[in-house]
């Protein structure tokens, strides 16, 4: 699978990946975050697509699930019963709930909509200008 | 290889799961008293009206074919002879076993207090036929009891505020949900509930039930004299795990449940355990993560529990979402507390010592609060970090592995 | 599982994201979509965003609009934030005489202020009130004050604007004719040859830098003495010693010349000095620059081979060059290059100066401080004439001369012939350059106004009359960008009855002055604009063909645009006809003799201070961009200072360790310290959004501007020790 390779010595910190994801998703909210840390330097907390999701084990709707084929943790909205358990257990600290209604999991999803065959297509690669992220395959 | 699962929930469905992806070829048989596939843990959603039944369920479309799984419904396991390797269910069938899995789950417990077992009208709610005997009861009565605000007394109260019907709830503590939550984090649903006409009442217990000629319940009296109406009593005052029918299988149990090591593996060579049954841990990540160490396990791919931090619990009650791990209140005095207000339902707190989190309960804004959940399952030391103990973020611990995935080190 | 609008009973329990939109509007649930300008920086993006309950739902980057086609930076996505965390009280704030604060009702802060501007003019003399305005309000609030300062009360206004762009409007105006920066940022798409002088896009403008990107055949070469975040996604970077850029850019023009790289034709046909300029170059040999800019002769030389290579050479220039003691003269040596080399007036090349704020444009044109309305200088009474006849007024009531300079303003402020001032929408105390002068002018100030959307900023929380206004997502106006684009801002959010706009307060001001029917074609913005419009009509920047409704939901129109054309490109550029606004109509090369650097590095303070952004996310002081937590949760906290490694090592400072630096104007401020190869051995840089930052620059500016010289400053440093200082 792929996934999105991050070279945090080249993150500047513009925050051009978060514009980015809301722009992608045409959302209220970010699926991804960008801080530093006590030593001022830059980190982009992106979601993982964790071989061993905790999102997955802990989502009793089945909302969170691993795509077998493409590796990618999917999140479908339709199921999701915003019980929030997701957000306690993502151990990096990715996940949040949209600002506006707190009922949708801002989950990335490598912008498969983006493409006409789900391949993804993450638009935060595409406009780091400092080529921080990049997808590689693992 | 012949592999037999009992009980059809989060450890046996995702045990199951785990078998089919691990051995394309394995016979795998499911054995539930359940019928269909749902989760225990929105029910009251269904009771709400707000979720069907289709959308209980917490798998893919088709699973039970998908996976080649071989489903005996409604049939409930009645003794495991470890010998022969046979299970014997209630319809008589015996079903022979190479491995065996047991996730049963448990039940609703019902208190020893006279005629409460006996009462039809006196209802658990940990199934979905407690789910529809409730709904089906809840059009004619009155007036609804609850018993115990755990989570499980919340659910049904807010499954059952769109009756209209009298709503009461009877707890022994001071505030509800006080496994989780503090008192002030409470409040926040204790006023809502009671705007939605909800009669609470704490530091109270059932103390006798005046039940009718048929034995059904028609007033409760409470501990301290009061006596309130009650045409339909909910029991949410703890559950007790289903090993009844290991009794003398040589199967080791203790008081809380079946026994099983970080393997999952019981006392007996080839039969594992996982989930609720085990009366330890009882959260749905827990039985997930231990059906399918159990699976690994039994189709000879080592695999280990390592994640037994369990006070960890969210909470979504009249639009408010509220997070709580570890304490909720400081044990002595020497536990430091952090608290940030505003103005807008946004309550944090935070419970810490010599640099390591115990505690924490965060209500309204959850954002990216799962690296409090590591820090406290960790007992990482946060002294280095410099930020105020809110923002604290994966950034101070980033640690990337070589397939790019983020880890915590040592 | 789908419900029909008649099956919902309790419309709280439903999750409308899971509800299409069709259905939410059978619902009842209503949202709007307005789309509007960004007013932070100069490219102006327009955004789409989406209201419901008067609460904005989300914030869509305008598809399809020319400069940003569906993207944006992290700031103009977040405009929704404004107001969200830090909630100030509508009503105006009044400083009384024992020092505490009240609150008190519009119309009373209106007559206070007139009165007071009268007294202090009755007392002290017409020109001991002035203003100080900003580069980001609308074209319509930056002319009615100046209507109401410049020609009423005949004072002084000058705005930030002299901090960013004073440099390339005297430019061009002395190069051009008129203050008209000639290109669309298409050409940036176009050009083959793309040279940023003094300009750091990745950070400053990002989404042309975003549009750089896409432009698969082109050089990118960077011109700056610090390896920026540009210069490290640059072909070709040329790291030259601060503040030698002028030489450079002679001696290129110099070997141009002797080379024959220069397009003959055109400097005969279309300008005028060539034969005195390259005369004047043939004293700026490569040795010369090789040797001030410590950049070897090869580089120089590959430098002019680039320029000769390209077809499509474009030069853009942004503080870097604006904010220098020669700056003016900087700006036109790289007008001259362009103009040499045929590299003007055609697609992918020019001589761009990139506008820093997102209204310099509109100020520049429309403020009536250094010109009259839509240009024409306060002297020529044909333009006196037709201006006044349409404001309706007598020549003689328009104000007589050019503002005096920001600088000017300050200084006598501190000589004590300026009394009251008042600010809008700009924070000098930490802004101005040595902004510490600034803080002994607020002191002196008898009376001194601020209008701002924050009440607590480092000049806003202690004036004697804080004037508290909306923000742009709740006002309306026009709005002209860096390639002179015309777009409309609109309101998303309603504003409540107590929240006032600029265009309301100066009104209400004005009318507390007794200008009463003065104020009569001026009782809207929409009023004012048309009345701008008109006095555009046959200038440069004519834009008689637009009207104020027209730019709603459209792509912005860029100038001139006059009443009767037809828009046929959404993204022109000007000079394809090779005239300009001179007499002759022929482009000038002016230029003038390299000055010996009147702040040079002495011994005491032998190090070199650079500044400039240091984040996309912070924008200017931080008043506005603090509210939004994605920029927060990026932001250092505290003053920080990048140091070229190998230096800190010599002052044994480690990362993040504190040190101090001494200015050479007698001030000093700590920062972090942050080690980085990436900025030259003696020159330390440190980002403008802290206070400490302007505490050390200069009171030095360019001769012609009266730009403040922000990028070279004497400095040295010593570590602070832990624990005592």
């Amino acid at each position: 699978m792929r996934r999105i390779k991050i070279d945090r010595s080249k993150c500047i910190g513009c925050l051009t990946c978060v514009t980015a994801c809301v722009v992608s998703h045409e959302s209220c909210d970010s699926r991804n975050r960008v801080t530093i840390d006590s030593k001022t330097k830059a980190a982009p907390i992106f979601c993982r697509h964790c071989d061993k999701p905790e999102c997955v084990y802990t989502c009793m709707t089945g909302a969170m699930s691993k795509n077998k084929e493409t590796g990618y943790v999917e999140y479908n909205k339709e199921r999701c019963a915003s019980c929030y358990m997701c957000i306690m257990a993502c151990p990096y600290g990715v996940l949040k709930s949209d600002r506006i209604e707190y009922k949708e999991i801002m989950k990335c999803n490598m912008c498969v909509h983006r493409t006409e065959d789900n391949k993804p297509k993450p638009m935060c690669v595409e406009k780091c200008p400092m080529s921080a992220i990049t997808l590689e395959e693992v | 290889m012949k592999y037999v699962v009992l009980g059809a929930s989060a450890s046996g469905i995702n045990g199951a799961q785990e078998l089919r992806n691990l051995d394309k070829e394995a016979e795998i048989t499911l054995i539930s008293k359940d019928d269909k596939i749902y989760s225990r843990c929105i029910l009251h959603h269904y009771m709400e009206g707000i979720r069907d039944v289709k959308k209980l369920e917490f798998v893919e479309d088709d699973f039970i074919n998908k996976n080649n799984i071989k489903w005996i419904k409604n049939a409930e396991a009645s003794k495991v002879d470890v010998q022969s390797k046979e299970v014997i269910i209630s319809t008589g069938e015996t079903v022979e076993f190479d491995k065996l899995l047991i996730a049963t789950g448990a039940n609703t417990f019902f208190p020893p207090i006279p005629n409460l077992k006996a009462a039809p009208n006196a209802i658990g709610f940990r199934n979905f036929d407690d789910c529809e005997k409730i709904m089906e009861m809840s059009k004619t009565c009155e007036n609804i009891v609850v018993m115990g605000a755990g989570l499980v007394g919340i659910d049904v109260i807010s499954g059952l505020i769109h009756t209209g019907k009298n709503i009461a709830l009877v707890e022994m503590k001071d505030h509800m949900l006080s496994i989780q939550l503090d008192k002030k984090a409470a409040l926040a649903y204790e006023k809502g509930f009671e705007s939605k006409g909800v009669k609470q009442y704490y530091e109270k217990g059932i103390k006798e039930l005046i039940v009718d000629e048929k034995g059904k319940i028609t007033e409760i009296s409470l501990t301290n004299g009061e006596k309130i109406p009650c045409d339909l009593l909910i029991v949410a005052a703890g559950v007790r795990s289903n090993v009844s029918f290991l009794e003398g299988s040589g199967i080791e149990i203790d008081k809380f449940g079946l026994l099983i090591d970080a393997f999952g593996k019981t006392n007996c060579e080839d039969i594992y355990g996982a989930g609720d049954v085990t009366g330890r841990n009882p959260i749905w990540p827990t039985a997930v993560k231990e059906g399918i160490i159990a699976a690994n396990n039994m189709a000879g791919i080592k695999s280990e529990m390592t994640d037994f931090f369990a006070s960890k619990s969210t909470m979504n009650f009249l639009g408010i979402p509220t997070l709580s791990l570890g304490i909720n209140e400081p044990v002595d005095e020497t536990y430091m507390v952090e608290i940030e207000n505003d103005d807008r339902g946004n309550y944090k707190k935070i419970i810490h010592r010599d640099g390591k989190i115990y505690g924490a309960i965060l209500q309204g804004d959850l954002s990216y609060a799962g690296v409090l959940t590591q820090l406290i399952r960790r007992q990482i030391n946060i002294s280095k970090v410099k930020k105020p103990i809110f923002k604290i973020d994966y950034s101070d611990f980033f640690n990337i592995k070589e397939n790019f995935e983020f880890v915590y080190e040592r | 599982m789908r419900r029909s609008a008649k099956d919902i009973q309790d419309l709280d329990k439903i999750s409308y994201f899971h509800v299409p939109y069709t259905l939410r509007k059978e619902m009842g649930v209503v949202m709007k979509k307005v789309q509007s300008t960004c007013n932070y920086c100069a490219l102006d993006c327009n955004l789409d965003f989406y209201i419901e309950d008067n609460k904005i739902v989300k914030v869509v980057p305008t598809k399809g609009y020319p400069v940003n086609n569906g993207f944006s930076c992290i700031k103009g996505l977040s405009l929704d934030k404004q107001q969200t965390i830090i909630r100030e009280s509508t009503l105006p704030r009044l400083k009384q005489e024992n020092g505490s604060f009240k609150r008190i009702p519009w119309e009373a802060a209106y007559k206070i202020v007139a009165d007071k501007f009268l007294e202090l003019q009755q007392k002290y003399g017409t020109e001991s009130v002035a203003g100080i305005s900003t580069g980001q309000l609308t074209m319509e609030e930056f002319a009615i004050f100046g209507n109401v300062m410049r020609n009423h009360l005949k004072t002084n206004v000058d705005g930030n604007t002299r901090l960013c762009m004073s440099t390339a409007v005297v430019a061009h105006k002395q190069s051009f004719g008129f203050d008209a920066p000639p290109y669309t940022l298409k050409d940036i798409e176009l050009s083959d040859t793309i040279i940023l002088i003094g300009s750091n896009p990745v950070v400053a403008h990002p989404i042309l830098w975003d549009r750089i990107r896409s432009n698969k055949n082109k050089k990118l070469i960077v011109i700056d003495p610090r390896k920026s975040e540009t210069a490290e996604n640059a072909d070709y970077w040329y790291g030259l010693k601060g503040k030698t850029d002028l030489i450079l850019l002679y001696a290129v023009a110099n070997k141009l010349i002797e080379e024959g790289y220069i397009d003959n034709e055109y400097i005969s046909n279309y300008t005028e000095g060539f034969e005195e300029f390259k005369e004047f170059a043939k004293q700026y040999t490569i040795e010369k620059a090789s040797k001030a800019t410590e950049l070897s002769e090869a580089s120089i030389l590959e430098l002019v081979e680039l320029i000769h290579d390209g077809k499509r050479v474009s030069f853009w220039w942004t503080m870097g060059v604006n904010q220098g003691y020669e700056a003016v003269r900087t700006a036109q040596a790289i007008i001259n290059l362009a103009l040499m080399t045929g590299n003007i007036g055609k697609p992918g090349t020019g001589a761009n100066s990139l506008t820093g704020q997102c209204n310099a444009m509109g100020s520049r044109a429309y403020s009536n401080t250094a010109v009259l309305y839509g240009g024409g200088d306060f002297d020529n009474m044909v333009r006196r004439e037709r201006v006044a006849e349409v404001l309706g007024v007598h020549e003689s009531d328009l104000a007589t001369k050019p503002t005096i300079t920001y600088n000017a303003i300050i200084e006598k402020i501190i000589s004590g012939e300026i009394k009251g001032l008042w600010v809008i929408c700009t924070n000098p105390r930490h802004s101005w350059t040595n902004n510490k002068t600034f803080k002994e002018a607020m002191k002196k100030l008898e009376f001194f106004v601020v209008q701002d959307i924050y009440g607590d900023t480092d000049s806003s929380e202690d004036c004697h009359m804080y004037l508290p206004v909306i923000p742009g997502i709740k006002k309306e106006g026009t709005y002209i960008n860096t390639e002179r684009r015309i777009s409309a801002m609109r309101p998303a959010l309603e504003k409540s009855e107590d929240e006032r706009s600029d265009y309301e307060v100066i009104y209400g001001i004005g009318k507390a002055l007794g200008m009463g029917n003065l104020l009569d074609k001026w009782k809207t913005p929409r009023d004012a604009f048309n009345l701008m419009k008109e006095c555009s009509r046959n200038m440069p920047c004519d834009m008689t063909g637009v009207t104020y409704d027209g730019l709603v939901n459209s792509k912005g129109i860029q100038w001139p645009f006059r009443e009767g054309e037809i828009l046929k490109d959404d993204q022109r550029r000007l000079f394809e006809d090779n005239k300009y606004y001179t007499p002759s109509k022929k482009a000038k090369f002016i230029f003038e003799e390299v000055r010996e650097n009147p702040l040079p590095n002495t011994k005491e303070f032998p190090y070199t201070l650079n500044t400039g952004r240091g984040s996309v996310g912070q924008w200017h002081t931080q008043t506005r961009t603090r509210e939004v937590e994605f920029v927060e949760d990026v932001s250092v906290k505290g003053a920080y200072i990048y140091i070229n490694a190998k230096l800190a090592e010599e002052i044994k400072v480690k990362e993040n360790e504190m040190i101090r630096v001494f200015s050479i104007n007698g001030n000093y401020s700590d920062f972090i310290v942050k080690l980085t190869d990436k900025v030259r051995y003696d020159e330390l840089y440190a980002p403008i959004h802290y206070l400490e930052c302007n505490n050390l620059t200069p009171s030095l500016y360019d001769p012609y501007s009266k730009e403040p010289s922000y990028k070279t400053t004497p400095i040295n440093i010593s570590k602070i020790d832990v624990g005592g200082m």
